[in-house]
């Protein structure tokens, strides 16, 4: 593939590519990252991390548990580390005042685990997390009988947190915002002394990360079980048991375009560190593809996909609404119309994806019709060469490089933007390409 | 601000008592408070008598403020608001009281920093986003454009060309401030 960026970089112009073959590993995520983190250190022995993700996020996470007298041993690049664990719960540290940035997947997981830890905590964040509230959680904590208080603002960090008193019982917490707070007292309450129930007030929202929670939980060595995501049931006083070896698994949705670009361009990809016993929802995204036409082959660590003459569908992506852009985008070259549905999530994101999708395909010469919550698209007979606006938005940007399998050149605005989740997507797209 | 009391009015419609709740502090009161009950605190936004100042922060950081800015945050004594935009929900960060203030301050001082670090032009947050996300939206101090924001990041795209056309196309929601 050439690719030609300007000077300042917010264009890059991919030639036309034949096909895309080889193999990639992908990046685990900050948050499955520093969920494999607190729980490898709460784990009883040594659990050797694979696929971390280096981030602020992750940084605050490791600063944290060495502070809480974790031993992590990373390699330079944080690509494998090996955690070794407290079996159960953190001694009281010497240092109490626990200082997170802007982590919000750290803040949250360690709150709830401080609140089971004898000793007083003052857990503060930068000046962003000082403008978010935490208080659902605390109120979750506070109904279990922690003492909270404010430092400042009621509600925000900085707390003041009294360790030890919690041992399990019932709480209610509202599901409609966030599954974050739920996840992070999945993850403490195992630890308590007595039973835990977790009643969700409300329809549960981000159930597929609710779901890679309880996997989580699982390998660990962890139960806890819901009925229909409304009542969660945690017995208490068990142990996290390290699995050995932890692969964090390679973000879904980012791989979803490569598994797209193998299927359209006759090519092959094998992605790592993802397999058929993924615990992300976006996986299904290859089920998809295989109703398309494409073949998929699902190994425990890796998945391969090799293209095939692909065929347009009409189906109901609301479960994967993410990898749905790639199915968008993989759209152009099936042949007849693809229709998918109930994706109204694609309006409340970053950008409004709906209309960034819809423009860009009319763009390479798509017959595109939208609902609020619809996209329907014909295929041109050949792709035109486009611009296409990202809206900063690294979703859009990445589905658009499926393009470039056409016979005409792509124009991406903006692609840094990718640098949200994938910095160094078009350098590994580079890598598996063939130009025609 | 016309476009935030006009927010602000149709907030309180939504109530059947013309008020707002939120978990009652001892310690964090407001002039908005009217009556608690049940460990509740009931309040309406109240217009500021003396309203807050933005001089000292324009000194420490030697720049003008954006006259948008400091109407917004120097119009009411109120809690989070709460609003749905096309584009998903939104929580418009208030003042309780002068400390909020205060702080506000301090934690500008520090997003100010930041944007010097990375040479980016100040903005002044107003309003959190998604929860499970650390996306926020700012007033850009030069334009007054509306900014939607990483932290420690530039922006990733404007929303809206000033605050009061973004207030005007919110719709209020009567709903707890969350956490993120």
């Amino acid at each position: 593939m050439n690719r030609n960026r300007n000077q300042n970089q917010d264009q890059l112009t991919l030639a036309p590519i034949r096909q895309i073959t080889g193999e990639v590993t992908l990046p685990g995520s900050k948050s499955l990252s520093n969920r494999a983190l607190l729980l490898s250190a709460l784990a009883n022995g040594r659990t050797h991390l694979k696929n971390l993700l280096r981030s602020d996020d992750t940084e605050r996470m490791v600063e944290a548990l060495r502070q809480l007298g974790t031993g992590i041993e990373l390699s330079e690049d944080w690509k494998s580390g090996d955690v070794l664990g407290n079996s159960g719960l953190f001694n009281t540290p010497d240092v109490t005042d626990f200082f997170l940035g802007n982590a919000g997947t750290a803040i949250r997981p360690l709150t709830a685990v401080l609140s089971l830890i004898p000793g007083d905590f003052t857990i503060d964040g930068d000046q962003y997390m000082r403008e978010r509230p935490i208080e659902h959680l605390i109120d979750a904590l506070l109904a279990l009988g922690a003492q909270v208080s404010y430092r400042e603002k009621a509600g925000c960090p900085p707390i003041q947190l009294r360790g030890g008193l919690v041992n399990g019982g019932n709480v209610s917490i509202r599901g409609d915002i966030s599954s974050q707070y739920l996840t992070a007292l999945l993850m403490a309450l195992p630890l308590a002394a007595n039973d835990s129930n977790i009643m969700i007030q409300g329809e549960q929202v981000s159930k597929p990360y609710l779901d890679i929670t309880l996997g989580m939980l699982k390998k660990f060595g962890v139960t806890a079980s819901h009925e229909n995501y409304q009542t969660f049931n945690i017995p208490g006083n068990q142990a996290y048991r390290s699995p050995g070896g932890f692969l964090i698994e390679g973000d879904a949705s980012s791989a979803s375009y490569f598994f797209g670009a193998a299927a359209i361009g006759q090519g092959a990809v094998r992605v790592h560190g993802l397999g058929k016993h993924s615990v992300q929802g976006d996986y299904q995204f290859l089920d998809i593809i295989e109703l398309m036409g494409a073949k998929v082959d699902r190994a425990d660590d890796w998945t391969d996909v090799t293209g095939d003459e692909l065929h347009g569908v009409d189906v109901d992506l609301n479960h994967i609404p993410d990898a749905a852009m790639t199915i968008a985008a993989m759209a152009l070259f099936a042949k007849g119309q693809t229709v998918i549905r109930n994706i109204y999530n694609w309006r409340v994101k970053e950008t409004d994806r709906m209309h960034a999708m819809a423009e860009g395909l009319t763009r390479l010469g798509a017959i595109v019709q939208t609902t609020e919550d619809s996209i329907a698209i014909d295929p041109p007979s050949e792709i035109q060469a486009a611009t296409i606006d990202t809206y900063g938005d690294h979703r859009v940007a990445m589905s658009f490089s499926l393009a470039a399998l056409g016979n005409a050149p792509v124009t991406i605005n903006d692609p840094d933007c990718t640098r949200k989740t994938f910095p160094d997507y078009f350098d590994v797209f580079q890598s598996l390409s063939t130009n025609r | 601000m016309q476009a935030l009391t006009e927010f602000i009015d149709a907030t309180l419609n939504l109530t059947e008592s013309g008020l707002l709740s939120s978990p009652f502090h001892a310690d964090w009161r407001s002039p908005s408070e009217l009556h608690q009950d049940s460990g509740l605190t009931y309040w309406k936004p109240i217009r500021q008598q003396a309203p807050v100042s933005f001089e000292g922060v324009s000194h420490a950081l030697e720049l003008e403020i954006h006259a948008d800015i400091k109407a917004y945050y120097a119009s009411y004594w109120s809690g989070t608001l709460e609003a749905d935009s096309s584009e998903g929900r939104v929580s418009l960060i208030q003042l309780w009281n002068v400390e909020d203030f205060d702080r506000l301050i301090a934690n500008l001082i520090g997003h100010a920093m930041v944007k010097q670090k990375s040479r980016q032009g100040f903005t002044v947050f107003f309003a959190n986003t998604d929860p499970d996300t650390e996306i926020f939206l700012s007033i850009d101090n030069s334009s007054g454009a509306i900014l939607l924001e990483e932290p420690g990041k530039p922006p990733l795209r404007q929303v809206e060309t000033d605050i009061h056309t973004f207030l005007r196309r919110l719709k209020p929601k009567n709903r707890p401030a969350d956490i993120y």
